[in-house]
């Protein structure tokens, strides 16, 4: 059975992430474009939890909204400058047209349907130590990452010594 | 038991992606680009959903090396950024030239 409450809400949170996706392109400026951005992927974050993926929902929001985008508003905020378009020309938006219309033609013919998570099919990643490994694993070539950045931020500005 | 068809994900994951891609070969400043790229791997998440219906175990360990592997990238994209603009004194796209130039480097506090 075809859910009209769960398609509704998918389409209706779609919409709007696409429009406050095309919203980016359409500002000139930096700032509004991240916050833009933020609102896109928060959207995104609301189809998680729509289909009961409240795990992914909280990393979304935790990781990449909190912090990463964070930081990205923060930084679009400090070279907010008015931006001359430049780059590849408009017509460009004719393949890419195309490439969302072979998406959904190909993806409709499939007809592979989309159930949401139960609350009990995710517990299983987070007690089995492969599961913690792997996050522990990640978050050290977070921090690994991070450190060697700074140091090499510190050297270009030339504050580091050695 | 509530259905979705996979095609709406799809579509929407698609055109999310394409303007990420448009946003950013039409852009000309590095800010524009990092902007443009987070984008892009919004459409990445939501072509991961129809995953978890299959196997949601998978599924969640793909999400958070997503996740956490594009953090540290884009990290390292503001880290490249600030130190362009610290070299350059401009985050425009045309400042990027060919890689192993060498740059002269500001006064130190030693």
């Amino acid at each position: 059975m075809i859910s009209t409450y769960l398609e509704g809400a998918l389409i209706t949170l779609g919409v709007f992430a696409v429009l406050s996706a095309i919203g980016i392109i359409i500002t000139k400026d930096n700032l509004y474009a991240a916050i833009y951005l933020a609102i896109t992927t928060g959207l995104v974050g609301a189809v998680y939890g729509l289909f009961g993926i409240a795990y992914g929902f909280v990393l979304i929001y935790l990781i990449f909204v909190g912090a990463t985008i964070t930081i990205t508003i923060v930084l679009a905020a400090t070279y907010r400058k008015i931006e001359i378009k430049g780059g590849v020309g408009k017509s460009w938006i004719v393949p890419m047209i195309l490439f969302i219309i072979a998406i959904v033609v190909a993806s409709v013919s499939t007809k592979y349907n989309v159930t949401p998570v139960t609350g009990q099919s995710l517990t299983g990643f987070t007690t089995a130590s492969d599961g913690l490994l792997l996050i522990a694993l990640l978050a050290s070539l977070l921090m690994a990452i991070m450190i060697g950045l700074i140091m090499y931020y510190l050297e270009v500005s030339g504050v580091w010594r050695s | 038991m509530e259905v979705v068809n996979a095609a709406i994900l799809y579509g929407f994951a698609s055109i999310i992606l394409m303007t990420g891609y448009y946003s950013a070969l039409r852009a000309n400043d590095l800010i524009r680009i990092l902007i443009s790229l987070e984008l892009m791997f919004n459409a990445i998440f939501l072509t991961l959903i129809p995953l978890f219906t299959v196997s949601p175990v998978i599924a969640f360990g793909i999400l958070i090396v997503v996740i956490l592997s594009s953090s540290t990238e884009f990290m390292t994209l503001i880290i490249a950024i600030m130190a362009m603009d610290r070299i350059r004194r401009s985050v425009r796209v045309e400042e990027i030239k060919a890689g192993g130039e060498q740059y002269v480097e500001t006064k130190s506090n030693t």
